[in-house]
């Protein structure tokens, strides 16, 4: 069995649909659970008495159990009571678990952020939410900012494990196409070759944006 | 002075040797000769290949030209482990071995590469840091000391290979103000115990003091050589009188 | 569903027929994987030409595609070999990738004055490695190789998508007797949360105490 090229040109389409739906998932994700993210990240930040233990425990569960598990959970178990879409759950699912991930890195930028930051919010009149809009987040996003953007690969490839609440996305597409095909080797090279494209293009956004940010900021690192 | 001349032995020879990073020659044909009991200090402004000289003496860096000998012995790399032996270093910055405590910091060469009586060692080590006044930080992990104790720990680590040499990278330019004098103590008392030692350092006090001879280096070459006296005092180079007149100033 | 279906479901099935899979497959991949860790992230730190290039592309390869490609491709193509190997190969390799980054990582930490005193003490080349370098590159590397054992873990629930009976299969396989998958699935959470948690806990306790008693603060 080799690569064969003929099923390239046949499942053309199929790969297409697949890295389209895949890039959708992704992309309609990162928006929701950066947001998520930020929100959870500054309450587990900040610690409110009621619900920053809830806050807390949401994102060390999440963080600390299988994505297709939870997938599972969503969809078979949450589905029967809730009833919604699988593409619905399947968004859900990332933005819960990729989110949890997220609000750990926000909530690290945060707290690298200087005391007197807040200080000097707070002596100029403005109170604790506002001084979180205004000036915290900002400046944790600006800190965080590269794992964020790398946060995205990783949501690029955990969207392979829509494949199992019938979401036919690039990894589903491979898997039928094996199965029409029997040619593993062509199916899943293909695949394989998609994912690691999109992840590199990632990995270019990341180093663009790192550029950019140290051609504004002054060099704070001196060379030795 | 004269008699002792006759019958002084040489240590360390370096022989028209240069050393070039890329296109940088950082030692440009450069000779010395180090004598027994001597205490030869370097100076001279960064980047004029002081430490790069040090290093070169116990195959830290290789050189490009020339020959350096250890006791008549030319160093190569085939002789260079067991020549090391032989030659204690003293690093700016410590370089204790993080994972270890000061005890087997201190044992671990002897024990493992002399295969030295452990119990003994340890006994030695415990009198040495007694000397230097840190025998209670035996089993203290070098992140528990303070730079001052760290190098003096150092200093016992070379000194428990018996050293023939000893050479010192700026022992306290990595050090707070408080702490140069305990090591820069040490040091001393090296010398009084008649070490051959070869030292880089800014002290130009100390190296009034301690040195046999110093050396002044510039532009990758050896610019002046002379007794301590002589080369405070009745120097007629003009730029070591610049570099001394800014030095001493601070 | 009575307490004695919960009683089957938790205590027989899950922990006492899926679990003893799922623990094999932690500890072979976790060992795989170490394996390639440690051995290919020193070959990395000595930066040889064409091998370093090559494991380049290994690391890449495994941190740009989904295990679950890997896992799937060589399903299919290994006609031999029973779904636990498959899984434990796929897992292996793709964790092992990681492990190897962290590997070069924490060689490249130790600072080049550790491996300077050591040979100026003339201490053997082996000396220097397994009492001085290692040591260190371990201790450093604790934290990350805890996070990414707990990764590992969660990631070897991929296995049952191809029929590894560990513990999520064994419960998928309940649900057509008991129709109560919310329930079941949120065990199997819990089964998987208890595992990591504890992980993550010892992980910390570690650099609490051995490390930080070792190396101090700065150093980690």
């Amino acid at each position: 069995m080799t690569f064969d090229w003929s099923i390239v040109s046949r499942y053309g389409s199929r790969f297409l649909s697949g890295t389209l739906t895949t890039l959708q998932y992704a992309a309609i994700a990162i928006v929701i659970a950066v947001i998520w993210g930020i929100v959870m990240g500054a309450i587990s930040f900040r610690k409110p008495k009621l619900f920053g233990p809830i806050v807390r425990a949401y994102i060390c569960f999440f963080r600390e159990t299988p994505l297709l598990v939870q997938l599972y959970f969503l969809f078979y178990g949450v589905s029967r009571f809730i009833h919604v879409p699988a593409g619905v759950m399947g968004v859900i699912g990332l933005v819960l678990n990729d989110g949890a991930f997220i609000a750990e890195i926000v909530r690290g930028g945060l707290q690298s952020i200087d005391v007197g930051q807040s200080e000097a919010a707070y002596v100029h009149g403005f109170n604790k939410f506002q001084t979180m809009i205004y000036f915290l987040i900002p400046q944790a996003l600006r800190k965080v900012l590269d794992s964020i953007i790398n946060m995205l690969s990783t949501i690029i490839k955990d969207t392979s494990m829509l494949m199992w609440i019938t979401i036919t996305e690039l990894t589903y597409q491979c898997n039928q196409i094996n199965i029409y095909t029997f040619n593993p080797i062509t199916s899943y090279l293909v695949g394989g070759v998609i994912y690691l494209a999109l992840f590199l293009i990632v990995q270019m956004i990341r180093k663009l944006f790192n550029r950019k940010r140290s051609g504004m900021q002054p060099i704070t690192t001196r060379g030795v | 002075m004269i008699k002792m001349s006759e019958t002084k032995k040489t240590v360390v020879s370096l022989q028209h040797i240069t050393k070039k990073f890329g296109d940088l020659t950082v030692l440009d044909d450069m000779s010395l000769d180090v004598y027994e009991h001597e205490v030869v200090v370097l100076c001279g402004p960064s980047g004029g290949g002081k430490s790069t000289l040090l290093r070169t003496i116990n195959g830290l860096e290789k050189i490009n030209d020339g020959k350096i000998f250890y006791r008549g012995t030319e160093i190569t790399s085939h002789n260079i482990k067991t020549i090391r032996k032989h030659i204690g270093m003293v690093f700016q910055q410590f370089n204790l071995f993080n994972n270890l405590t000061v005890k087997d910091n201190l044992i671990i060469a002897p024990v493992k590469t002399q295969k030295k009586n452990k119990d003994e060692m340890l006994k030695k080590a415990t009198e040495y840091l007694d000397i230097f006044g840190i025998s209670d930080k035996l089993d203290a992990y070098p992140h528990q000391l303070s730079g001052g104790q760290k190098q003096r720990v150092a200093i016992v680590r070379s000194l428990m290979m018996e050293p023939d040499l000893m050479l010192f990278d700026e022992p306290t330019s990595a050090l707070d103000p408080e702490m140069i004098k305990e090591v820069l103590d040490a040091i001393r008392r090296l010398s009084r115990m008649g070490m051959t030692m070869i030292i880089v350092t800014h002290e130009m006090g100390f190296a009034r003091e301690v040195a046999s001879r110093v050396c002044f280096l510039e532009g990758s070459k050896i610019r002046v050589t002379a007794s301590a006296t002589e080369f405070f005092e009745n120097t007629q180079d003009e730029r070591l009188q610049q570099f001394l007149s800014v030095i001493l100033r601070h | 569903m009575t307490m004695d279906d919960r009683y089957n479901i938790i205590v027989k099935t899950m922990l006492g027929q899926g679990m003893p899979m799922t623990l094999k497959l932690i500890f072979a991949c976790l060992f795989f994987a170490l394996l390639i860790g440690i051995v290919f992230g020193t070959i990395r730190s000595l930066k040889i030409p064409v091998v370093d290039q090559i494991l380049e592309f290994y690391a890449l390869v495994c941190r740009g595609i989904p295990t679950i490609i890997v896992l799937l491709f060589f399903y299919a193509l290994l006609t031999s070999g029973t779904q636990f190997w498959i899984s434990v190969l796929s897992i292996s390799l793709v964790e092992g990738a990681y492990m190897m980054e962290i590997v070069k990582g924490g060689f490249l930490s130790v600072d080049k004055g550790q491996w300077e005193a050591a040979k100026s003490l003339s201490l053997p080349m082996w000396h220097i490695i397994t009492r001085i370098v290692l040591p260190q590159v371990f201790l450093v590397t604790i934290p990350a190789l805890m996070g990414q054992i707990v990764m590992l873990v969660k990631g070897t629930s991929v296995a049952a998508t191809i029929g590894c009976m560990d513990v999520l299969r064994r419960a998928q396989l309940l649900l057509p007797k008991y129709s109560y998958p919310l329930e079941i699935y949120a065990y199997v959470l819990v089964i998987f949360f208890i595992m990591c948690h504890f992980l993550t806990w010892l992980g910390k306790k570690l650099e609490r105490t051995v490390v930080k008693r070792i190396m101090g603060d700065q150093n980690v």
